[in-house]
């Protein structure tokens, strides 16, 4: 469904990805790990169209979208939430999950998806007047990844969904997200916790300093020394 | 809304009660000034653009309505289209320029004032056209089409004061009808955090040229205005001053509120005539003002004033 063909990227001379390739199956969970800085969110940031490579292709559904715009790419399912709840605080609830409606034709009439939404994230529906800056860091990634959901995906891209919530908080998103992927949703899931990343994929890869240096099924490689040494702590 | 209603309202039966010239022509000035402060909020203070670029359109419009309608014969109000169309383009070209760079704040300010100049220098030095900085003598009076009536001309204080009153009523349900929509959703988005807009599949380019375009084709409409009301036209009608200008009345009446521009445009054109002070202290003077304002009170008196509101209501 997903996949990239070596690709290389630079930001001004520094070289961040270094020949990366990968793939995404259709109704997979397909994790990506690595340490600070290893180009991880980079490595979202050129599939979702909002960084340009410097080598390589990205393919989505059989076709090189390497050159195509950012809001085309939305526009057939590939959709990012990106890292850190970007979410608009000023705008209520309900504006923030319309404007990840925006880019589909039908989105005058949005009744049933709102309803889908509220039904995954009970929360969001008793809060849906309130401003978005006003929720908890896990209500607010819960509405970024809502707002995801609004768009339609057929493929999920998620930066770090875990990053600085409470523990309580991770295991009620990775619950979420096993549920996407019983509906059939394929996601690709970046994490710098491993054990939650790696419990939810099938697949896996571990990105180190702008480069692949292992990939595997996700059960196999939590057996390995290196990811049980570096990213588990055992 | 009520309030807002009341006072457009009060706006548009001042002449009734009022017949001061000096009252009505400080108004004029200041709806022409409102139309161009909109419509900068449109594109600075909604869609997040420090355009620098108005005085161009401004200016080249003035010349283009008049010289349309004098040597070409157009009523005034069919010479204002071409104008508009003209900004248009005009627009589209810098803004297609700026945009495809991704250029943003001061570097789009820069390079939309470098624009600027470029056609404040065209239009100094073609002296067969613009009679370069003699400026041109403006002939002639405004002609309007009104349904049953036909077409009449714009005369004496109260008719120039309905004729900017209702361009400005004009371009601030235009703007406000842009922003009611997803359009003006979108340039929110842009605004707040343009990679997110990206992110949710919002054409960026496209909708902050479209704002650029709309925001400087209204404004070409005050320049159309402008040149006919003071009846002479030069080249410091594209000066930077303008631009300085305009800005001010968007930050001091408080930028994203589309309303707060008039009120800006009103404080900044009455202050002069209030207080008589010599040219240059009267530029101490504003800067003084703007430098406050942005200190104490960055959202601008509207602004400001829409926030102490929803205090008080909480």
């Amino acid at each position: 469904m997903l996949q990239l063909d070596a690709v290389d990227c630079h930001y001004a001379k520094v070289h961040v990805l270094r020949g990366v390739s990968l793939a995404v199956g259709a109704g997979e969970i397909v994790s990506v790990i690595g340490p600070n800085a290893a180009g991880k969110t980079t490595t979202l940031r050129v599939i979702a169209g909002l960084k340009d490579v410097s080598g390589g292709a990205v393919r989505y559904e059989g076709e090189d979208v390497t050159r195509r715009p950012a809001f085309e790419r939305v526009r057939r399912g590939l959709i990012l939430v990106p890292e850190g709840r970007q979410i608009f605080p000023r705008f209520s609830v309900l504006d923030n999950l319309l404007m990840g409606a925006y880019q589909r034709p039908d989105r005058h009439d949005l009744d049933r998806d709102l309803a889908t939404v509220y039904e995954l994230f009970p929360r969001l529906h008793e809060r849906r007047g309130q401003k978005g800056g006003s929720l908890s860091g896990g209500e607010q990634q819960m509405l970024a990844i809502a707002r995801g959901l609004m768009g339609r995906p057929r493929c999920l891209l998620l930066d770090e969904p875990s990053l600085g919530l409470a523990p309580i908080v991770v295991a009620e998103i990775g619950r979420t997200i096993k549920a996407l992927a019983a509906r059939g949703l394929t996601i690709l899931l970046v994490e710098q916790n491993a054990a939650m990343a790696l419990e939810l994929a099938d697949r896996a890869y571990v990105l180190e300093s702008g480069h692949v240096s292992l990939q595997g099924q996700a059960s196999e490689l939590r057996q390995t020394d290196v990811v049980k040494r570096l990213y588990l702590g055992a | 809304m009520i309030l807002r209603l009341v006072l457009w309202s009060a706006l548009y039966a001042l002449p009734i009660f009022v017949r001061s010239d000096f009252l009505l022509t400080i108004l004029i000035f200041t709806f022409i000034y409102g139309m161009l402060g909109v419509t900068l909020d449109l594109i600075f203070g909604f869609t997040g653009q420090l355009s620098m670029f108005h005085p161009a359109v401004f200016g080249v419009s003035a010349y283009m309505t008049y010289l349309l309608a004098s040597k070409a014969g157009l009523p005034f109000w069919l010479a204002t289209i071409p104008s508009a169309l003209t900004a248009v383009v005009l627009a589209m070209i810098v803004g297609s320029i700026c945009f495809k760079f991704r250029l943003k704040t001061f570097y789009f300010a820069v390079v939309t004032l470098a624009f600027a100049e470029v056609i404040r220098l065209v239009v100094l030095n073609w002296n067969s056209v613009t009679n370069g900085t003699l400026g041109l003598v403006v002939t002639g009076r405004p002609t309007v089409w009104l349904p049953g009536m036909g077409v009449v001309a714009i005369k004496g204080p109260v008719a120039w004061y309905y004729l900017t009153l209702v361009s400005l009523t004009l371009t601030v349900i235009v703007c406000a009808r842009c922003l009611s929509s997803w359009m003006g959703r979108c340039f929110g988005a842009i605004r707040l955090n343009e990679d997110l807009a990206r992110t949710l599949g919002i054409d960026v380019f496209r909708y902050k040229l479209a704002s650029f375009a709309v925001g400087n084709a209204l404004a070409s409409f005050a320049g159309g205005l402008y040149g006919y009301y003071t009846a002479y036209i030069d080249p410091g009608y594209l000066s930077i001053n303008q631009s300085m200008d305009v800005l001010a009345m968007v930050l001091l009446g408080g930028q994203g509120t589309l309303i707060g521009p008039i009120v800006g445009s009103l404080v900044l054109t009455s202050l002069p005539h209030v207080i008589d002070l010599r040219a240059e202290a009267r530029a101490i003077l504003y800067g003084a003002i703007l430098i406050f304002t942005i200190l104490v009170m960055p959202r601008g008196i509207v602004g400001t004033f829409n926030a102490w509101r929803a205090r008080r209501a909480a």
